[in-house]
């Protein structure tokens, strides 16, 4: 499932994917693939994107049932 | 004499290539936990490719009969296939084997094409002197030169497509 919260709150910021990568230390193709749902990150990953885009764990991860 | 010569130019070589590489994709040394996992899954797949081959051509040399391809270039080929799937799952997965992390990074293509060109030269050399194929067998001497070109062709070939996918799909946002 897409991350539409994380790619929206990385806009919001003005931020590119590229620019994310960077604060949290991976790579763009890493960050391309959690938006678009290709891969579940770690939680520690997420406290790093998080942080970087000051928003809390279950604002950008958290999904309703 | 030549041989250490060789050892120590290659190295050097190497030491080049992981300079020129690394510098500008520096920031990606850390640890990224998507594309380790993916080059875990490669090894994998890369220590079964190798497993396979290897039994195959000695299942076949056992049940058909001898290949006419010398033994160590043989063996060195199903080393390259083992290696190729190890890149190339890498590539298509995004994880890029530490090249090409930033976009418009092309230092690795350049490098990669001064290898096929010496590597061609070398054959070429071997061709004229008609030392590739000695009694129906393909040598190691005029083998391996091929072998190398279609290896870093292969890489080459995937790395600008999986480019061109990427742009064509647009995944940098």
């Amino acid at each position: 499932m897409k991350n539409l919260k994380m790619k929206s709150a990385r806009a919001a910021l003005d931020l590119s994917q590229q620019q994310l990568a960077d604060l949290v230390g991976v790579s763009r193709q890493t960050i391309n693939a959690i938006e678009k749902g290709d891969y579940n990150p770690t939680i520690r990953l997420c406290i790093a994107i998080c942080r970087a885009l000051n928003r809390t764990l279950d604002e950008l991860f958290w999904e309703e049932p | 004499m030549s041989e250490i010569f060789s050892f120590t130019a290659a190295f050097i070589a190497v030491q080049i290539f992981k300079i020129i590489m690394f510098k500008k994709d520096k920031d990606y040394s850390g640890y990224d936990e998507r594309q380790e996992l993916i080059r875990g899954r490669a090894f994998r797949y890369g220590f079964l490719t190798l497993a396979f081959s290897l039994a195959a051509v000695m299942l076949w040399e056992e049940c058909v009969g001898a290949l006419p391809i010398e033994f160590s270039l043989l063996m060195m080929s199903c080393l390259m296939v083992g290696c190729l799937v190890v890149i190339l799952y890498d590539i298509w997965k995004d994880a890029y084997w530490g090249i090409r992390q930033a976009s418009g990074s092309n230092a690795a293509i350049v490098l990669m094409v001064a290898v096929m060109v010496m590597q061609y030269l070398s054959f070429r050399g071997h061709a004229s002197a008609g030392d590739v194929i000695v009694d129906g067998i393909l040598t190691w001497d005029g083998g391996i030169y091929l072998l190398i070109f279609a290896f870093f062709a292969l890489i080459i070939v995937n790395l600008l497509l999986k480019a061109w996918v990427d742009k064509r799909g647009g995944s940098a946002e």
